[in-house]
């Protein structure tokens, strides 16, 4: 048995923990609200819902045969990042302003003048109420690239590598932040939010999230000619629900320029010179590394200029409270300390994004400038906080226990009459904390439900005849509550769902031929199974990091986990990552081009192997621990991860990575009979429920700083809950013809040992 | 100095400021890029309007001015200046601070 390796608890160590070694999950239903055990689940097998038995589904498809070469080779390259070419201009200092511009401002237009006010008011009572909305903000973008010639056409790497600068800049991950001087560090804030190139368009179409127009205009200037078709520009798109990013030629050597919250909506958003745009194509020193749009994207979210806009003088504010006074903008790259305005002995804080330095220059954001563009997204601009949840980018995992927003849950389960049940939360448990509604069926395996959006659920199970059947939610229950729609198909292990927008659905199997099998909905008609070749054991895992894109895994016949992917136009082959696991891999994606990967090793060890965008980690990583049940992963945000394990002693154990290093396991109690499941409807959330030796349904917590009801103990929710595993052939047991090993001659394997 | 070269919008190009004299160039001028720009723009009814460095980067109108056919210019806020050079693509003014 290898060491643990990363320090997990033993069972003298947890004794201390409540004084009970199965923590206080019950064996039996003692909390249960209806005082019976069971809750109103029936558990006699009497029940009158519709066996799933009998015929398969319309077409009969058998999933057998075909699906030409079960080889799981080749497929590399395809992942890599774009080119770096880039037109040099030779830049300068950028330029300084003078003067009252707040007079100048007030008598604009009466209407603007009275938005403003009102919103200054808005965000005084905000800032004063202390409140704020929870985990990180998530804003959908497009960027609207118009170009005259080929080369302001800029490159999807070059519209890549601004978002990224963002996500880090209003995440104060930025790895240049080192360079805030000693006095300054303790008002460096994280604005917590994130940014993402829309997924949907505005019809409800997946998209890319650029639009690229060409234009017979050389130029623009900052008349907002570039945001309107009629004149040589391209329209926004709806400002209350995307930030709108126009990208192009700007004459007078201009930068770039931005609305403040509360202009008119046909003209909402930034504007950014293509060559002042991201880090690399036409980004040119000393404006290459996209701190105008940092710079921009805060004036939209309300930031004045740090110095106050009042020319150089010393009587302008920015409105904000933890920044020192300063005369006029700063330049290039100063040195500490600049002093203006009797704001001895630290003077300017020149570093911050609201001041004119280089971008190498400007590197933080304030306390008190994320409260302005905290109460910016919870007021005038909330309509464009998607926060996590369904409506992220990222889409929303499916499982037995999904969340379509904050505050929601739904959990499925069967019952010993192999009937399904759902119970739900939002904000009390319904029907009950211990009842459970009734969904007929007779179930073959767990239910598999995915939400693409507030208020919908698809729930996929195999019925007696190893078909594969459906229904959905969304508003009432289709079929009907008790009734399900037959996708046919003959499945040789549990279905897997992944959505990667609204109105789509991407179900994986394996077939009797153990090859993998897929079948969709596309927002009008299912598709047939189709056959994507390999030989599988286990149930393949499934996972959607945004629009139109697939990452599945399997486990080969040689206990070594395979890649496929669909990049939007074509499947990829089976590329192997290696491994010798003892069950299914699980996987999670944390965002766009982030895959995570989760396996336990012939050791019972918890293995992990990443995808970071551009290549695979070399070698799988191993996490320790000695795990007597496949692991369950969920991640609340980018560079989170929360990993779920029972151990030896079935209690629950917990793991997490906090975007630079991995915690000890943590014991969580209980008695456990079944894979934990977890959900998270927003970041620092995490619900997690697992079945105890009473086979009820239990559940615990993480709301932000500490565990409900307690690190060790489960709010009891009833039902009597029939094994959730469809149970496989064993290997042993597969054809012998069938028994070639995906083994492939190319690609690296490591064993986990 | 012929008054009607000054017709019109100019942007400062501070790149080619010089002895206390500020250069200013046509929008088609191929200026390096900046954050922002100060401009001038001369009308033909002798007003002067001064475009400063906006709240949100784009230039924003000060209160406008005056200024006389023999070059010199008054604004409201800021000292007085003089037109000391106009071509038809350049023009320098000396501000008297
Ligand atoms: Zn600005």
């Amino acid at each position: 048995m290898p060491r643990k390796a990363n320090g997990r608890a033993d069972k003298t160590e947890r004794a201390s923990d409540n004084g009970m070694p199965g923590g206080a999950m019950p064996s039996g239903g003692g909390q249960s609200a209806n005082g019976t055990p069971a809750g109103n689940q029936p558990t006699s097998t009497s029940s009158t819902g519709p066996a799933m038995s009998g015929s398969p589904g319309p077409g009969g498809y058998a999933m057998s045969g075909g699906g030409g070469g079960a080889s799981m080779t080749g497929g590399g390259g395809g992942m890599t990042g774009g080119g770096d070419d880039r037109d040099v201009e030779q830049p300068t200092r950028r330029e300084c302003g003078v003067m009252d511009v707040h007079r100048r401002l007030l008598s604009t237009s009466a209407e603007y003048v009275a938005a403003r006010s009102a919103l200054e008011n808005a965000t005084a009572l905000y800032l004063a109420s202390d409140q704020r909305f929870d985990g990180v903000a998530r804003i959908p973008c497009v960027v609207h690239v118009v170009w005259n010639n080929a080369t302001q056409n800029i490159s999807q790497a070059q519209i890549d590598s601004q978002v990224e600068v963002l996500n880090r800049d209003f995440r104060a991950t930025n790895t240049d932040i080192g360079i805030v001087p000693a006095p300054f560090t303790g008002l460096v804030a994280d604005p917590r939010i994130e940014f993402h190139l829309a997924t949907t368009d505005p019809n409800g179409n997946p998209t890319t999230g650029v639009t690229r127009t060409q234009t017979t205009r050389t130029s623009f200037s900052t008349d907002d000619a570039i945001k309107s078709s009629a004149t040589g520009g391209i329209d926004p798109w709806p400002a209350d629900k995307y930030l709108n990013i126009w990208v192009g030629q700007l004459g007078g050597g201009l930068l770039g320029y931005a609305q403040f919250p509360g202009g008119p909506a046909e003209t909402d958003g930034v504007v950014i010179l293509h060559s002042g745009f991201g880090t690399n194509g036409t980004a040119a020193a000393p404006f290459d590394l996209g701190r105008t749009t940092t710079h921009e994207i805060g004036h939209y979210l309300n930031l004045f200029h740090i110095w106050g806009d009042d020319g150089s003088g010393c009587s302008g504010s920015d409105e904000v409270g933890d920044t020192p006074n300063q005369g006029g903008p700063n330049f290039g790259v100063p040195t500490f300390p600049k002093l203006s305005c009797n704001n001895g002995p630290n003077g300017d804080l020149f570093v911050n994004y609201m001041d004119y330095t280089d971008d190498r220059g400007m590197v933080m954001f304030t306390n008190d400038q994320v409260s302005r563009m905290e109460a910016c997204l919870d007021t005038v601009r909330s309509s464009l906080n998607q926060g996590t949840g369904a409506g992220a980018a990222t889409p929303e995992p499916a499982g037995p226990v999904v969340s379509w927003g904050a505050g929601r849950l739904d959990a499925f389960v069967v019952g010993t009459d192999k009937a399904m049940y759902h119970k739900w939360y939002d904000g009390g448990w319904g029907p009950s904390v211990g009842g459970y509604e009734y969904m007929g069926g007779v179930c073959m395996s767990a239910p598999e439900v995915a939400s693409w959006g507030p208020g919908r659920l698809d729930a996929f199970v195999l019925g007696t005849d190893h078909g594969l059947y459906h229904k959905w939610y969304d508003g009432g229950w289709g079929p009907s509550v008790t009734d399900y729609e037959p996708l046919g198909g003959v499945c040789m292990s549990p279905p897997r769902v992944a959505t990667w927008g609204p109105d789509r659905l991407d179900v994986f199997v394996t077939g009797t031929d153990r090859a993998l099998h897929h079948i969709w909905w596309n927002g009008t008609a299912w598709s047939g199974f189709e056959s994507l070749g390999g030989v599988c054991r286990g149930e393949p895992e499934v996972v959607a990091w945004g629009t139109d894109r697939l990452d599945v895994f399997v486990l080969g016949m040689d206990s070594a986990v395979y890649h496929k992917w669909w990049d939007g136009t074509a499947w990829s082959g089976f590329e192997n990552l290696g491994g010798v696991c003892v069950g299914s891999p699980t996987a999670v994606s944390w965002g766009p081009n982030r895959l995570d990967l989760f396996a336990v090793g012939t050791d019972s060890a918890l293995y992990h192997k990443w995808y970071d965008g551009s290549s695979w980690s070399a070698d799988w990583e191993n996490l320790g621990g000695v795990c007597a049940s496949a692991p369950t992963v969920v991640s609340w945000g980018p560079g989170r991860l929360d990993v779920f394990v029972l151990g030896t002693d079935s209690a629950l154990y917990h793991q997490w990575w906090d975007g630079s290093a991995w915690s000890a396991f943590e014991y969580m109690g209980g008695v456990c009979v079944d894979q934990p499941r977890v959900t998270s409807w927003a970041a620092n959330r995490l619900d997690v429920f697992v079945v105890g030796t009473d086979s009820g349904l239990y559940h615990k917590w993480w709301d932000g700083s500490a565990w409900g009801p307690s690190t060790t103990e489960y709010e009891a929710l009833g039902g009597v809950i029939t094994d959730f595993k469809l149970d496989q052939p064993a290997p042993d047991k597969v054809p012998a013809d069938l028994h070639s090993p995906m083994q492939s001659s190319v690609g690296n394997r490591a064993v986990m040992s | 100095m012929d008054p009607a070269l000054l017709d019109g919008r100019w942007t400062h190009s501070s790149e080619e400021d010089h002895d206390g004299v500020s250069v200013y160039r046509r929008e088609d001028f191929a200026f390096p890029p900046a954050r922002g720009r100060r401009g001038v723009e001369f009308r033909p009814d002798g007003t002067f309007v001064e475009w400063l460095l906006g709240r949100g980067d784009a230039p924003e109108a000060a209160q406008p001015g005056r200024w006389q056919p023999t070059g010199t210019v008054s604004r409201v806020s800021g000292a007085p200046g003089r037109v000391v050079a106009a071509t038809p693509d350049r023009l320098e003014i000396a501000w008297q601070e």
